[in-house]
């Protein structure tokens, strides 16, 4: 582990017309090589911290620096650094899953002949290449999240920025994504993670952070949270020591 | 570059892949075209060229019925028919016929019109001329020649004013030559010469003259208008299938994702307005291929295409323009893929009313005509319409391209500006 990659702090947004915040000071530290995991119930502002991480949304307050620059003014030279799956499938369903990778790999400017060998070597590696050249419409929704992930990251980002990337997905196409993830952490991608999933989180993630509310309440390893908390056995106790039972919107 | 090559791809991937879209973009308006170019044809035939059928019945069987038929016939604005369904018509079944719809007027040209007439005349030259020998007889003491006209009710004060004008102009006509006859017999009699010649009616002419240029009088025919009226409808529909595909890629995530990558933003929406633009050419040329060789095949009149077809091309890539730019700012106010839809489809079908797409501009009132030069589709139309009816250039449109581009860019400026203030 090295010096801070992803550093945000006291990050703030509250959208237009709400009276609570939906990220209320958020403090982040990012190692690059660490696979770091946001965990926290719906609601607590988890895809709003990825949408300032991307320069997406705005934010009221608060500053974030990827790699030594500065987000949202020199976000256009982090592009390249940074990948993102987001939450949604967000991929054109009347398009193949070779022309949908195709497309996003053109993006970065990668020249043909390596954007096909590059998205072959990974449809291979998550077992789509045989379907390739099936519209993404036909796919069933753990094929769909496979092809999505591959997405982000054909550029091989620096950072990796992923939102829920295992919702809605089987227990095996689940395990291929996490494979591939801890794959990718060991060739030396940093791995920025939000779920809700927290076993997912306890195999995969070096560090964690748990958010609630849009601010963090806690934060470190998952085996040293665990610890830190005698009466619960695992991270999913730890979280909802936290975060209480609650139902959330 | 890499990128953008890959935008256009991408783009008309999911253009030609988009079944409904397509039927929207092209199937839409050729159907279009023929269904309202043939109903037009037939409204706007009968509006132009329709004479008025009368039924005759002559009953002097002389010079004055002859004339009063022959007067009619070879009018640009009456029909005559004697016969119905090859009988012979007489008084009853003619009154009959109007009553039924099948004739506007029944018109009776009475017995010994002829003879009547030449009577009237005769006695005039004697009551002028007494030492011709016979003494003329009072004015009450000579037939009358009553013309009876019996019509629908229902048919307006002016086509009876018509009738009426034109019997009475056939009438003079018969007078003058029957008087024209009398004094040259006279003349022929006391001078001894024979003389046969008729009065010369020829050698007096009511001459028609066009003032205006063409330009200011652009009055298309059905295909001439239906043409390409439904290519500016078509390439303004480009809305709905474009909002839809924004929409879809906001709600499916793809916009997130192309708000990540590195080239900006703008280059996506550039490429796609480029694709949807060219498109719009397209729309124009193979609309135009209907009505240059399918409308003449239905019986209708051919679009004849006096202009370029590198300005037509030109300008309806500019519509394009302008109809893609419009379909961006609904595309980023609309919550919803239907909103859009709704939206998108009413506002094309309000404005291409009002710009004289649905009913040519020249058949609109007055206070429609005013406020129809208010719709961008109004502007597209009047720019067709010179290129195809009169040649002109681009230069020559250059206001309807101007004012175009003045709302493609007004489009485009709302729609980043709503947009990025929901950056915020």
């Amino acid at each position: 582990m090295s010096e801070a990659f992803v550093q945000i702090d006291n990050l703030k947004k509250t959208y237009r017309g709400s009276s609570h915040p939906a990220v209320n000071g958020l403090n982040l530290l990012l190692r690059e090589g660490e696979i770091h995991g946001i965990l926290g119930p719906n609601g607590a502002g988890k895809t709003t911290s990825i949408g300032m991480l991307m320069g997406l949304i705005k934010a009221d307050s608060g500053f974030i620096h990827v790699a030594g620059l500065s987000i949202p003014d020199q976000i256009q030279k982090l592009k390249k650094l940074m990948g993102l799956v987001p939450q949604d499938i967000a991929l054109y369903q009347t398009l193949t899953a070779y022309e949908n990778l195709n497309y996003f790999a053109a993006q970065f400017n990668i020249p043909r002949s390596i954007r096909k060998e590059l998205i072959n070597k990974y449809l291979q590696r998550v077992g789509l290449y045989e379907r390739r050249n099936d519209k993404v419409k036909t796919f069933s929704g753990g094929m769909k999240r496979r092809v999505n992930l591959i997405a982000g990251l054909l550029h091989q980002p620096r950072l990796l920025i992923l939102d829920e990337p295992t919702v809605g997905t089987d227990v095996q196409s689940k395990n291929m994504i996490l494979e591939l993830l801890e794959e990718l952490n060991q060739n030396g991608m940093t791995i920025l993670y939000t779920s809700h999933l927290m076993e997912e989180a306890e195999r995969i993630c070096h560090n964690v952070c748990i958010i609630d509310r849009g601010r963090n309440i806690e934060q470190g390893n998952p085996k040293e949270l665990i610890q830190r908390y005698p009466n619960c056995k695992n991270l999913e106790e730890v979280f909802v020591e936290l975060t209480g039972y609650q139902i959330r919107d | 570059m890499r990128a953008f090559v890959a935008d256009i791809l991408k783009e008309i991937l999911l253009l030609v892949r988009d079944w409904m879209g397509l039927i929207f973009l092209f199937f839409m308006p050729i159907l279009l075209v023929l269904v309202m170019t043939l109903m037009q044809d037939v409204s706007l035939h009968k509006l132009r060229n329709e004479k008025v059928d009368i039924a005759l019945i002559d009953l002097d069987k002389s010079i004055v019925g002859k004339a009063i038929v022959q007067g009619l016939d070879s009018s640009a604005v009456f029909t005559i028919h004697q016969t119905f369904h090859g009988d012979t018509m007489d008084l009853n079944m003619a009154q009959h016929l109007v009553e039924d719809g099948e004739f506007n007027f029944v018109l009776v040209i009475p017995p010994k019109a002829t003879r009547h007439m030449k009577r009237i005349v005769t006695n005039e030259i004697r009551k002028q001329m007494p030492t011709l020998g016979s003494r003329a007889l009072p004015i009450d003491k000579l037939p009358n020649v009553d013309i009876q006209i019996y019509f629908n009710p229902l048919i307006k004060a002016t086509f009876r004013q018509a009738v009426r004008s034109s019997i009475y102009e056939l009438i003079s006509n018969i007078q003058t030559q029957f008087i024209f006859k009398a004094y040259t017999d006279v003349v022929s009699h006391l001078s001894g010469k024979p003389n046969d010649d008729d009065f010369p009616m020829d050698k007096i002419h009511v001459v028609e003259n066009k003032l205006g240029s063409l330009t200011q009088q652009l009055i298309p025919n059905t295909s001439q208008h239906n043409v390409p009226a439904w290519t500016v409808f078509a390439i303004f529909f480009i809305v709905i299938p474009l909002s839809g595909q924004i929409i879809s890629e906001r709600d499916e995530g793809t916009l997130i994702r192309l708000k990540t990558v590195p080239p900006l933003f703008i280059s996506h929406l550039v490429s796609r307005v480029l694709v949807y633009s060219s498109i719009a050419m397209l729309q124009a040329y193979v609309i135009l291929l209907i009505g240059k060789f399918a409308l003449p095949v239905l019986g209708l009149p051919l679009v004849e295409f006096s202009g370029h077809l590198f300005s037509l091309l030109i300008f309806s890539f500019i519509i394009g323009l302008t109809a893609t730019s419009y379909g961006l700012l609904i595309a980023v106010f609309a919550r919803t893929q239907h909103q859009a839809a709704i939206f998108g489809s009413v506002s094309i079908i309000l404005l291409a009313a009002m710009g004289g797409v649905w009913v040519p501009y020249y058949l609109m009132p007055e206070s429609m005509q005013s406020l129809s030069v208010l719709s961008p589709l109004n502007w597209a139309l009047g720019g067709y319409y010179k290129i195809i009816l009169t040649g002109s250039s681009l230069l020559d449109i250059s206001g309807e391209i101007v004012k175009l581009l003045m709302i493609a860019t007004l489009s485009l400026f709302l729609a980043f500006y709503y947009e990025h203030s929901k950056k915020s």
